[in-house]
């Protein structure tokens, strides 16, 4: 999985998170590295889209938060890709 | 390197950096820039500029440069031989002489073509004269300018001055026109300048319609 928006929805459905935070974290789960570009351009994205929100920070680093509508949509997805792995591991243990 | 990020962050929209650049620029002290993140920031400018002004100007920029291409890819090759020579006049009432001589020599040899190029450098008693001769055929081009350079020769030495070749003409290996890189990149900004004037014009006609 590389989708930067689902990653950064999965990062931060473990709770609030400013971008060095998600980089780091989408690092060590997915071991993918998002450039500062790919990052900032998927946050654009999902928060025009109304699934993060931005919640106040101490600095300048601004932290985000899954909404209710980003949680909804994280779970659809997930579930999706859920049962493609399901099915791609089955068939791998009949071949 | 931090540097060229705070450039690059100029290339992102101004509604773009007016909401994030803070952040974002908080984010590049964070990490430790590379070459890569330089380039991934450079293309998630492009993009978002691509989604902000929409695909009318990227459009009209590939219109350009497929157009430059068309351009380029019709014009005929040309290809320039070159030879330098140096002139020495006896004294400075040869001088005029001397180019009297060039022009000559130039005339004769020559003929009716007139895709030579002559130019002086230097005082009047001493002059170096760089001479071009362009020709859709590299071994002709090559062939007149020998000719001229050995008639520039021979009609200075008839007059007492010497004519010293520096740099004999060569057999061009690749044509001066067309210049594809060149065309093909100013038909994508000619394109491009269009597509923002056509965007501007649109967005204009449609705002009183969205205020309303």
């Amino acid at each position: 999985m590389s989708d930067p928006a689902l990653l950064i929805l999965a990062s931060l459905a473990e709770g609030d998170k400013h971008g060095y935070a998600m980089m780091a974290d989408i690092q060590s789960f997915a071991r993918v590295e998002l450039g500062p570009g790919t990052l900032y351009g998927a946050i654009t994205r999902l928060e025009q889209r109304g699934f993060i929100r931005p919640v106040a920070g101490d600095d300048r680093r601004q932290p985000y938060r899954l909404t209710a509508a980003g949680r909804r949509y994280l779970e659809d997805e997930l579930a999706g890709l859920e049962s493609v792995v399901r099915a791609g591991l089955s068939r791998l243990r009949q071949a | 390197m931090k540097r060229l990020f705070r450039l690059a962050v100029l290339l992102y929209p101004s509604w773009w950096r007016q909401r994030y650049a803070s952040e974002f620029e908080a984010l590049l002290e964070d990490v430790t820039p590379g070459w890569y993140d330089l380039f991934d920031v450079i293309t998630g400018a492009l993009a978002m500029q691509i989604k902000t002004l929409g695909m009318i100007p990227v459009v009209c920029a590939l219109a350009g440069a497929i157009a430059g291409a068309i351009v380029t890819l019709r014009t005929p090759e040309v290809f320039a031989s070159s030879a330098t020579i140096r002139l020495k006049a006896r004294d400075i009432a040869d001088a005029e002489e001397l180019r009297v001589s060039v022009d000559k020599a130039l005339r004769s040899a020559n003929g009716a073509r007139e895709a030579t190029l002559v130019t002086f450098r230097g005082d009047s008693a001493r002059s170096t004269l760089r001479l071009t001769y362009l020709d859709r055929d590299p071994a002709q081009a090559q062939r007149v300018a020998e000719k001229l350079t050995a008639a520039i020769a021979t009609e200075n030495s008839a007059r007492g001055a010497s004519a010293e070749v520096i740099d004999a003409p060569g057999l061009p290996t690749s044509p001066i026109q067309p210049e594809y890189s060149g065309t093909v990149a100013s038909g994508s900004g000619v394109g491009l300048v269009a597509g923002g004037v056509v965007f501007l014009f649109l967005r204009s006609r449609r705002r009183p319609a969205d205020a309303g």
